[in-house]
């Protein structure tokens, strides 16, 4: 019986350290009151279960065995409650009164004969009689705990990263405690009948607190520093307070105690000294991250540059190759007659490709990286559209095309944006559709759409097949069939549209059912403060 | 006029229209047939059917994926690959001739075989010509 005292006080003990320990560690740990609960029902469920092992009082016994049943039900309560909100979501008021008040009832049943109706004192231990309501209290703390079993195994598949590890490790101590104390406390006396095991319930308890400890202490890195240390200076304070038992005089009792204040003291400090280095330390390590990642970034942005350079510098020699090529053999004087009108007029558009190459680069390099938000202005789009149409009037009369501009059904509020940008990516849009569309019509539209418009740019082109949908958006991506149709390209158009779009808080996207089925291209962009044109 | 008998036939790799216009004619005056396809395929088709005197290549070129420049992946480095490979063809001198710039794709093309590597902007027709005469058998 002795020993079974002192295993429980050490238990008690390693408990109530481990709370302590996990307070010094992090006082704004927001899982610490949570923490706190768990021992102080675990502590209250392992003394409960010693008295009313060891009394042979009945009205004490019946009072110990009920706090037995009272202080698991709380316990699968706050495991419940803390597996909803970890790690920092926010209950409902009212189901966590829910919770609260339904827990507590049954805590207060506990008390009535309803759930325990008797007590049998035996030489061996202590047997109960089962009131109307204990399969209910059964049902009831079986449903929480399952309750909080299966919350916690969701958010462990949904959690990564240091919330996985720490639940991995919270949900491992409880599994065992739960085992332990399951088999020990419920099984063996509810199918046998007997309860002489129920006593070894608490030792599993430690499993769960010292697991749980450090799951919840687990991301200091240095960790194993600060546990050594706390460890050591727990044995200490320990020793030295069992230390004032062994005198027999007052005075020696009385120099123990001094002695164990100042270790207590001492050690306290020693724990905080080392808890703020490896603060400080975790501080270098953060910093030393954060500096090699923004290092990693810069890297790969100056390669990024690079490799647009070379490209430019590519696609800027082209028309130069051509321009050089035409002049000098007109100078040279290997075309005469309409062959050298002819290369006039090719020197002529290389130029103009080259210019256009230009304005795309710096656009692109512009609005490359990160996102910039252009100065917004409500913009009537439907009159944009209207005017880059009538821009365009040469360029889709050659084509022989037929550009349909659907009437809106209703009016079409002002979208926010910037003026003169959308410009340049409607006009791209329409240069697309023309170039890519051999023969039939580009139909424009409008949709609202809650609380944006969507202009749709529908034309009965060459399609988009499956691999070339998947660069579309991308810089320099320009397909085989597309360079045959509009070979001066620089492949930065619908790159530089979908910056601006975003830029401007909008979206765009296209459709098409593959090669030779047309292309719908969408804008999608906010109205200005929902007023009407 | 009876125009006289090639003296040479090329075969030139080149998406651009227009140089592809403007190289056919000085070659012709050069009295050199040039051949010209714009992707590889066909290249390593048309060299083993006409089995030219030489290639020129151009290492930008589109692919049927969408992308037209991927660095150090360019598509004339694959043709350099895979006519390597090829026993039929693998003895055809190669003169790399491109806007690309850079001293990685130059060292590639070397290693990969090629003979020369002529920046197209850096030339006028008629000076590409001589350099590429050079590399002509006699």
């Amino acid at each position: 019986m002795y020993i079974n005292l002192i295993l429980l006080g050490i238990i008690v003990l390693i408990n109530f350290s481990l709370g302590v320990l996990a307070f010094i560690n992090n006082p704004r740990n927001k899982n610490l009151k949570i923490f706190f609960l768990f021992i102080i029902f675990l502590v209250t469920w392992i003394i409960a279960n010693y008295f009313s092992d060891i009394t042979k009082d009945y009205f004490w016994v019946i009072f110990w065995l009920r706090l037995t049943f009272i202080a698991p039900v709380l316990f699968a309560t706050v495991l419940l409650y803390f597996g909803l909100i970890f790690p920092a979501e926010k209950l409902r008021i009212s189901s966590r009164y829910l919770l609260g008040i339904s827990s507590l009832i049954v805590s207060i049943l506990v008390f009535s004969n309803l759930i325990i109706k008797d007590v049998v004192i035996k030489e061996s231990g202590v047997d109960v009689v089962f009131g109307y309501l204990g399969a209910v209290y059964l049902l009831y703390f079986v449903g929480i705990l399952v309750a909080a079993l299966i919350v916690l195994l969701k958010k462990y598949f949904k959690s990564k990263d240091l919330e996985k590890k720490q639940l991995k490790t919270f949900i491992l101590g409880l599994f065992l405690f739960l085992f332990g104390a399951t088999v020990t406390n419920l099984i063996i006396p509810f199918i046998w009948g007997l309860f002489e095991p129920s006593k070894y319930g608490p030792y599993f308890s430690v499993i769960f607190t010292t697991l749980a400890f450090y799951a919840i202490t687990k991301h200091h890195l240095f960790k194993v520093k600060i546990i050594a240390t706390e460890i050591f200076a727990v044995i200490l304070s320990i020793i030295s307070f069992a230390q004032i038992f062994i005198y027999e005089s007052w005075q020696g009792r009385f120099l123990g105690t001094i002695l164990f204040i100042f270790v207590t003291f001492f050690s306290y400090l020693l724990i905080r000294s080392v808890l703020k280095e490896v603060k400080s330390k975790e501080q270098i390590e953060r910093l030393n991250k954060e500096l090699s990642r923004k290092n990693e970034y810069l890297d790969e942005l100056l390669k990024q540059k690079s490799e647009f350079l070379h490209v430019t510098s590519h696609q800027l020699k082209t028309p130069i190759s051509i321009i050089r090529g035409y002049l000098s053999m007109i100078i040279d004087g290997d075309y005469k007659g309409t062959k050298k009108d002819e290369a006039i007029i090719k020197v002529m558009q290389a130029t103009n490709r080259l210019s256009d190459t230009v304005r795309d680069f710096l656009d692109a390099s512009d609005l490359e990286g990160e996102t910039i938000y252009f100065k917004l202005e409500p913009v009537n789009i439907h009159d944009i559209l209207k005017e880059t149409i009538s821009d365009k009037q040469i360029l889709i009369k050659n084509k022989n095309l037929q550009i349909i501009m659907a009437e809106p059904h209703e009016e079409i509020p002002l979208v926010s944006t910037s003026k003169d940008r959308i410009i340049d990516v409607f006009s791209n849009l329409i240069d697309n559709a023309v170039y890519y569309t051999p023969k039939g019509s580009i139909t424009i539209s409008f949709i609202k759409k809650g609380k944006s418009v969507i202009v749709e740019i529908k034309d009965t082109g060459i399609g988009i097949s499956k691999e070339e949908s998947a660069k579309l958006f991308e810089k320099f991506s320009r397909s085989s069939r597309s360079k045959l149709l509009r070979p001066d390209g620089s492949g930065l158009g619908l790159f530089i549209a979908r910056k601006i779009v975003i830029n401007c808080g909008g979206k765009i996207w296209f459709h098409s059912d593959g090669q030779g089925t047309g292309t719908s291209f969408f804008v999608e962009l906010p109205i200005y403060n929902d007023k009407k044109i | 006029m009876k125009r006289l008998p090639y003296s040479h036939k090329i075969l030139f790799i080149e998406d651009e229209k227009n140089l592809v216009d403007i190289y056919h004619d000085i070659f012709e005056i050069n009295n050199i047939l040039l051949l010209s396809t714009d992707n590889i395929e066909d290249g390593i088709i048309i060299a083993k059917k006409e089995n030219p005197d030489l290639i020129l290549l151009d290492l930008i070129l589109p692919v049927t994926d969408g992308a037209v420049l991927n660095i150090g992946r360019e598509e004339g480095l694959r043709f350099l690959e895979l006519i390597k490979a090829n026993k039929q063809i693998k003895d055809i001198p190669i003169v790399v001739f491109t806007n690309l710039d850079s001293r990685a794709a130059r060292a590639r093309t070397r290693e990969l075989g090629a003979i020369d590597y002529i920046i197209k902007a850096n030339y006028t027709p008629r000076e590409a010509v001589e350099i590429i005469k050079k590399h002509l058998p006699k």
